[in-house]
């Protein structure tokens, strides 16, 4: 977790009326953000359309020396086919079909392991979380599985499971379970134990106090964790499809390169850049969505 | 600590609590808590936190709704339903937390500083609109405060603690007539009051400016 994840301070929203400072302890939710590229770009939506405007210059100019560097003899065009002929072989495959079967199956592969994950991972993390005996048993474990590359065992679930969707989806549940999971633990371990004692005093059930307090409570850092295990399942998926798979984008561009066929490889690659475009922007408008409660203060943070 | 001990939160380590004969091992019913630092769910509406009281207890969805809106109404705070706590002031979160706690109808009130974390002006309007609600509702409140203002304007007794370990000093009857407003503050009686409840407080206070002598880093 350490190397992806990081923990920021108390996030109380600000109480503009509240009188001594120790007031504003209302909403003392951590939680866990990703420090990757999305945060970046969620900042830069935070900061306004205008970051936006500043940036496609350096972007128009990176497509025009694509377009123009093979066409000159500067890049050799069968390696680097220039991007007018990348968009035509993408226009190609989309309207043949291809493209849209092949992202329905990649995508397809990533969400049921991703669903397969947070099913998984949810009521485990609850009670992991809650009860440290639970933790402390099984914590080596977790460590020593999420530590284990999720490529490295893919032989392994091809062995168990066979060439065919078992082993992609094994692979995308891999990649998407433990970011899931501790985040889900370490969302519980910083419910406030003020709410606890909050929710107790009002005679709350074991039960209740699952549903009604420690998952709301907690659902700020489980969303965080799911937006890392969905962009993970994406990976995993791509990259399962590269190494054993007849279908799927990781395939289109795998097998594009094998054939030389290196204008509809790098429209492959367009695509994916998109869909990881657009699933991001997804990701942060549910966040957004889920954790509305939070406030002004808090989106501008994240 | 006591307050923890009456609302079944914490198991005394001797004595017990009895609430009308029966003894209080966990959480009662019949008994509301509300806490310094409001402790309102963030995730809900200031009229879900309120329904909360009741969800868990089982109430139907349409009544509990009419009592929350009900009791919003009482602390003026009707039309503000929909709000999150983060978007509520201190003292409205507070009055929000009151009526949360008030929602089950509970017969013992504990109130644990409530107002300690407001400002001046807040806290007066606030202990004012305590009195007046609970003339209407005359349950019985145990309020711990660190003030003692607070503690002879609201109360009919004024239980007074040692420091350490917290044992009852002195209980002494607060006789000001009722319903009681913030002028009573400046009567010769709240005086006496005052002087009263100092003067039973001072020995408590001097032994714990002691310990704070003791500490090397304030001796001079």
């Amino acid at each position: 977790m350490a190397y992806l994840t990081e923990k920021f301070g108390p996030t109380g929203g600000f109480h503009p009326f509240a009188g001594a400072g120790d007031a504003v302890a209302a909403a003392r939710v951590p939680a866990i953000k990703a420090r990757s590229a999305t945060s970046a770009v969620k900042r830069r939506r935070g900061a306004g359309f205008g970051t936006f405007i500043y940036g496609l210059p350096l972007l128009g100019l990176f497509f025009l020396s694509w377009e123009i560097a093979p066409r000159l003899g500067w890049l050799n065009r069968i390696f680097f086919p220039p991007l007018s002929e990348v968009l035509v072989a993408w226009w190609d495959l989309l309207t043949s079909g291809v493209l849209v079967e092949h992202i329905g199956i990649s995508l397809q592969r990533a969400a049921i392991g991703f669903a397969l994950g947070v099913i998984v991972a949810i009521p485990l993390g609850l009670l992991m979380g809650r009860y440290s005996l639970f933790e402390k048993v099984s914590d080596l474990l977790v460590q020593t599985l999420r530590n284990t590359s999720q490529f490295a065992l893919l032989p392994v679930f091809i062995l168990l499971l066979g060439i065919g969707e078992e082993s992609k989806v094994a692979i995308t549940f891999y990649s998407s379970v433990f970011f899931l999971l501790v985040n889900t633990i370490s969302g519980v371990k910083s419910v406030d134990p003020l709410l606890i004692k909050a929710a107790r005093s009002m005679g709350t059930s074991d039960y209740d106090m699952f549903r009604k307090i420690i998952l709301p409570a907690s659902v700020p850092s489980i969303v965080a964790g799911a937006r890392l295990g969905v962009k993970s399942s994406l990976f995993a998926v791509i990259g399962a499809e590269m190494l054993a798979a007849k279908s799927g984008l990781g395939f289109l561009i795998q097998n594009s390169q094998l054939m030389m066929e290196t204008a509809d490889m790098y429209a492959g690659i367009l695509t994916l850049t998109v869909i990881g475009l657009v699933v991001n922007y997804l990701l942060v408008w549910f966040e957004r969505w889920a954790t509305a409660w939070k406030g002004q203060s808090e989106a501008s943070l994240i | 600590m006591l307050l923890d001990i009456i609302g079944g939160l914490t198991q005394a380590t001797s004595g017990g609590v009895q609430l009308d004969g029966r003894r209080i091992t966990r959480p009662d019913p019949k008994t509301g808590y509300v806490f310094q630092q409001y402790a309102l769910f963030p995730w809900r509406t200031a009229l879900a936190n309120i329904e909360y009281a009741l969800e868990v207890r089982g109430v139907a969805k349409s009544e509990r709704t009419a009592t929350a809106r009900h009791l919003l109404s009482l602390f003026g705070l009707a039309g503000f339903e929909d709000r999150f706590p983060n978007q509520l002031s201190g003292g409205m979160q507070q009055r929000v937390a009151i009526a949360r706690a008030l929602a089950s109808n509970p017969e013992v009130l504990l109130m644990d500083e409530p107002f300690a974390a407001l400002d001046q002006q807040t806290r007066e309007i606030l202990q004012g609109e305590l009195l007046r609600i609970w003339g209407k509702i005359k349950t019985t409140v145990i309020f711990v405060t660190h003030s003692i203002d607070e503690a002879i304007f609201l109360a009919d007794r004024v239980v007074v603690m040692t420091a350490r370990p917290g044992m009852v000093k002195e209980i002494i009857d607060i006789d000001l007539p009722r319903p009681r407003d913030g002028d009573i503050r400046a009567s010769a009686a709240f005086n006496n009051h005052r002087a009263r409840v100092w003067d039973v407080l001072r020995d408590e206070v001097n032994k714990a400016q002691k310990d704070w002598t003791l500490s090397p880093a304030f001796s001079h």
